[in-house]
This record gives structure tokens, sequence and C-alpha cells, in this order.
């Protein structure tokens, strides 16, 4: 009896397994199908085979999409958990007023993606008095971060370190307070020092929350779209397409090429896919672990 | 998490009463003042951002735009009169809750027998559903809205709350499994065999014994939910045109417009939402931490 029979099972998870399967794995379905077709808006596909795949693996546009959004995915994982476990620590470390900073330092977060662009964009734009520039004018600076490639570029990857850090930050001290306090204290009297402990000790311990973290910063930073359009809205002449500006634009902004903009879809999903085998099959053995 | 802090803090001082550890702690109290100097300094960064459009919203219109900027201002409500009275926002504010509470309710009433089940079923249809819902996660919101933004123009629900509450709530639907999943795993199956031993059913066990004790994972799962929904764009800009707009949508559109005078209007609307948001996380902090130490991680 207390083991659940399959007609239970399949009666509980009913609702939404026929939800998951109408609503995201048929439409996931039409996706696959449209990336071999010709769709233009409001009227049903006419198969092309490989044609929208030829044109984007083709396109310089999409090759520097596809860069951009790469190396975006990657530059802010690996700042994001190596900031984030820093100032994890530092709270952990904190013997007072831990929640009120955990508080302050969530807002980033918590508040919606297109207001927090939208703010943080502001500080440097100098039609407000652009408060980053004019700190920098003391180095004898002046920067385009809105106008210049490069400036744009690291302007949205430091939007996506101040926006998503704080998650990181909320995984690995929530980590660090559940950790045994006993082999601490041990590998302290055997005299390892504060580095080592962290290397050897703390680490290893939160490795699954740091596979987590990087679970979710990869997936969502392939995905990268609201910042994007709204720091930097040309985009594609600014130089901070990413992969999903480009699909907007090529389906819904400067034409309504479903097919194309599917293909884009499938080929972000075998990267994503591709990128995230370790980390699947780790959630695979812990699930079957339990 | 509470008693965790406690016990720590209790060990702590036994450690202190060490003769060797006495100077050690003197120490550790200088490091303490420069970790907690370091953090505020961390926290105002982050909050600059909101700062500056606050002080951009109350500035009267000439000063709001000169540069260097001025500090010496007498404070205005002006934009956020304008911001309720001169645009749609309080009408697409409206709609946005609407939108956001219809899709907390329908996910729970949909994800949590679900997540009941996946934490139950011995069998193997559990992990294997669990790693599609990670992969589901995985996938670009236009892969799916795509397909869906046709469909709803074919039956005539493009541009109404109906079909955004739908998207909305599939769409995260695999991320609200994944977190309600770890919470059912903490409850004790001892507590389902002694209500169906009581003559309970199945069904009677999770909803008379299992929801009840469920309470702060729901609480989280809706919390969450209820964010996801108000702050999502992609699905919420591809969806809508006028009747259905929601917040993010119109700032953006807002913005697009890229003119100045909408700027500060634009700063009053951030003030506007920023403030209550942070409010809700403020006061469910607690259920947000518990979410992410227990639900999604062990998920």
């Amino acid at each position: 009896m207390e083991i659940m029979k399959l007609k239970q099972f399949a009666g509980f998870s009913a609702p939404a397994i026929v939800l998951m399967v109408g609503l995201l794995v048929i439409p996931l379905g039409a996706t696959l199908t449209w990336s071999f077709q010709n769709v233009p808006v409001g009227q049903p596909g006419v198969f092309n085979g490989l044609a929208n795949y030829a044109e984007i693996f083709t396109s310089p546009r999409f090759g520097e999409a596809a860069g951009f959004t790469i190396v975006y995915t990657l530059v802010i994982t690996v700042l994001k958990v190596v900031i984030g476990f820093g100032l994890a620590l530092m709270l952990h470390r904190l013997p007072k007023g831990r929640m009120v900073i955990l508080g302050l330092l969530m807002a980033a977060y918590v508040v919606p993606t297109v207001i927090g662009a939208l703010n943080f964009s502001w500080l440097f734009n100098d039609i407000f008095g652009g408060p980053v520039n004019r700190l920098l004018e003391v180095f004898g600076l002046h920067i385009g971060w809105l106008t210049e490639t490069g400036p744009a570029r690291v302007l949205v990857g430091l939007h996506a370190i101040w926006h998503e850090t704080p998650f990181v930050i909320l995984v690995l001290l929530a980590g660090l307070q559940t950790l045994p306090e006993e082999p601490m204290e041990a590998a302290h009297l055997d005299g390892a020092n504060w580095w080592q402990r962290q290397r050897y000790l703390v680490i290893p311990m939160l490795g699954p929350l740091f596979t987590f973290v990087g679970l979710i910063s990869v997936m969502d930073s392939l995905k990268v779209f609201d910042s994007i359009r709204i720091i930097t809205p040309a985009a594609e002449s600014v130089g901070t397409e990413s992969l999903m500006t480009y699909v907007y634009s090529v389906a819904l902004g400067e034409s309504y090429r479903l097919g194309v903009a599917s293909a884009v879809n499938v080929a972000t999903i075998v990267l994503t896919l591709v990128l995230l085998i370790p980390f699947l099959r780790s959630t695979w053995k812990g699930a079957r672990s339990v | 998490m509470t008693t965790l802090g406690l016990t720590r803090r209790t060990r702590r001082s036994t450690i202190a009463l060490r003769p060797t550890a006495i100077a050690r702690n003197r120490k550790n109290l200088w490091v303490s003042w420069g970790i907690g100097a370091v953090l505020a300094l961390f926290a105002a960064i982050s909050l600059a951002p909101f700062i500056w459009a606050m002080l951009t919203a109350v500035k009267p219109f000439r000063q709001a735009f000169t540069n260097p900027p001025t500090w010496a201002f007498t404070p205005e409500a002006g934009s956020f009169v304008d911001l309720w009275r001169g645009t749609e926002f309080a009408a697409v504010l409206g709609n946005t809750f609407v939108v956001a509470i219809c899709t907390v309710i329908v996910a729970l009433l949909v994800g949590a027998p679900a997540a009941y089940a996946f934490a139950r079923y011995a069998g193997v249809v559990g992990p294997i559903l669990l790693v599609l819902a990670v992969i589901l996660r995985t996938i670009p919101r236009f892969a799916v809205i795509l397909p869906f933004y046709e469909a709803a123009k074919a039956v005539g629900l493009y541009d109404t709350n109906i079909a955004l509450v739908a998207a909305l709530v599939a769409v995260n639907m695999p991320f609200t499994l994944i977190l309600l999943v770890g919470f059912f795993r903490e409850i004790p199956i001892e507590l389902d065999e002694a209500a169906m031993i009581d003559g309970c059913s199945r069904f009677g066990a999770f909803r008379r014994v299992i929801i009840p004790v469920m309470g702060p994972g729901l609480v989280t799962a809706g919390v969450f939910t209820l964010l996801l929904a108000f702050q999502e764009y992609v699905v919420a800009l591809t969806l809508t045109q006028n009747a259905a707009v929601t917040i993010p949508v119109f700032i953006a559109a807002q913005k697009g417009a890229d003119d100045v005078s909408t700027y500060q209007s634009l700063a009053a609307a951030s003030v506007a939402l920023v403030i209550p948001v942070v409010l809700i996380v403020f006061f469910a902090r607690r259920y947000l931490v518990a979410g992410i130490g227990g639900g999604a991680v062990k998920g």
C-alpha cells in the first residue's frame, strides 16, 4: 500500500502531463517541423528541406549572434559563480545583519528584468548625467556604453552579473549554512589554512550546488533577450545581438519568417543540450538514487 | 534555518572559551568589520540603479537631464501624477496582477498533485519525467511561443488574458514541478501510510493530510510563480498587443519610443514597481530561502 500504484500515479499527474504535452511538447514539435518549412505568418508551411539551416549557417549575422551568445554565457557564468561564492562566504562570516544585507542584494534579482535593465542602463546614459562616466572622467575616460560594440557588450555582461549573481549568493549561502561544523574544526586543528579548507572541504561539499547554479546560468544565458532589448534596442548594429533577439527580429520584427526563426530555435536547443550533457547526467543519477 | 543559526552561535561561544582562541577572536572581530564594510559597499552598488531612478523620478523636469547631474533640487511628484493620469499604467498594472494571480492558481492546482505523484511513485517514470522537465526548462521561450502565437491567432485568443495565462502556466510548469517535488520528498511517507490506514483513500490522504502540511512549500512555489509571471517579457510581448498587455511590455514600449519626455514617467513607473516587488520578497524571504535551499536544489 505504501508504494503508489501506476494507476494512481497517472491520475495525479495526468493534468500536468496533458498540459505539458499540449502546450509545450506539441508547440515544440511545430517548431521542429517549421524549421524544415517556409512558413509565412498566418499560413501553413511548405516543406523546403534544409534551406532554413543552410541559410542560417551561412549567414554571418547568425554566426556573430551565436558567437556573442556563447562567449557571453561562458564568461558571465564563471564570473557569477566566482563573485557569488566570494560574497556568500563573506555573508556566512558576518555575525550580524546577514538577512538585511542579503535582502538588499536580492533587490536586483527580484525586480522584473525589463525594469532592472532599464534602471541599470541609465547609470551609463549621458542624457541623465551618466554617473558612471562621471566617475570614469577622473581617469580621463569617456566611454560610449550604449553605442560602441565593445563597451555595449561589456555593459550587457555587467547587467547580467548585477542581476543574476544574487541568486548564486542565495543558493551557495543556503548550502554553507547546512555544512557540518565538525570537519572544519578538525581541519583547522590539523593546521589546514583558510584556503586549504575552502579548496578541500567547502568547495567539494558544495559541489552539487555549484553544478546547480552553473546549470541555471548556462540555460538562462543562452536565452538572453529581455535585457538586450532594453539596453541596446538596435542590437544588430551595436553588435550585441543574441540568438534570441535574432529570432525575434526574424520572426516578428523586421520580417515574418517563422521557418528561419524556428531553425535558429532548434540550433539553440541543440547547443544548450550539448553544453548541458554533464549536468543532465548528474540530475539523472540524483533522481535515480532517491 | 533559524535553528541551525542558533546552534552555530552557541557553538562558537564555547570555542571562544579556549584560551588559545581568545587572540584569534579579537582578530576575527576586525575581519568581521572589514567584511561588513565590503558587503555594505556591494549592497550600495547593487541598489544604485534604483536610487538613481528614484532621483530622476522626483527631480523637476529641467534638472533631471543635466550633465553633470544636479544634486540640489526640490522634489516633485509630477512624474507620478503624469504616469497615473496620462498613461495606461494603472490599467496595465491591474491586468498584470490578474494574469499573475490566475497563473499561480492554475499552476498550483495542476502542479501540486503531479509533484506529489512524482515524489511518491517508485517506478522509473518519475525520474524520466523530471529529466524531461529539466530539458523543457532549457528550451528557449520562442521555440514554444511562436507556434503558440500562430495557434492563438487562428482560434481568436491572441491578445487575451486566457492565452497569456495558459502560456505562462505551461512555460513555468517544469520549474513549478521541480520546486514542488523537492518539498513533497521532505514529507515522510509514513504520513501517507498513517492516513490510509485510518481509512483515507490515496486522494483523501493527499488532500486532507499532505496538502495541509505542505503550506510553506505551496507558498514558496506560489511566490516564485507569481514573480515569474509578473516579470515575464517574451511570452507577453509575443501574445499581446493592446488589451492584455502586461507591465514589462508596457515599460519596453515606452522605452522604445525613446522620447526624453517619457523618461521621467518611466522612472516613476520603475519606482512604483520596484517598491512593491521588493516588499513582497522582503516579507516572503523565509519562504524563498526555503524554496532555494530545500526545493529547487534537491529537485
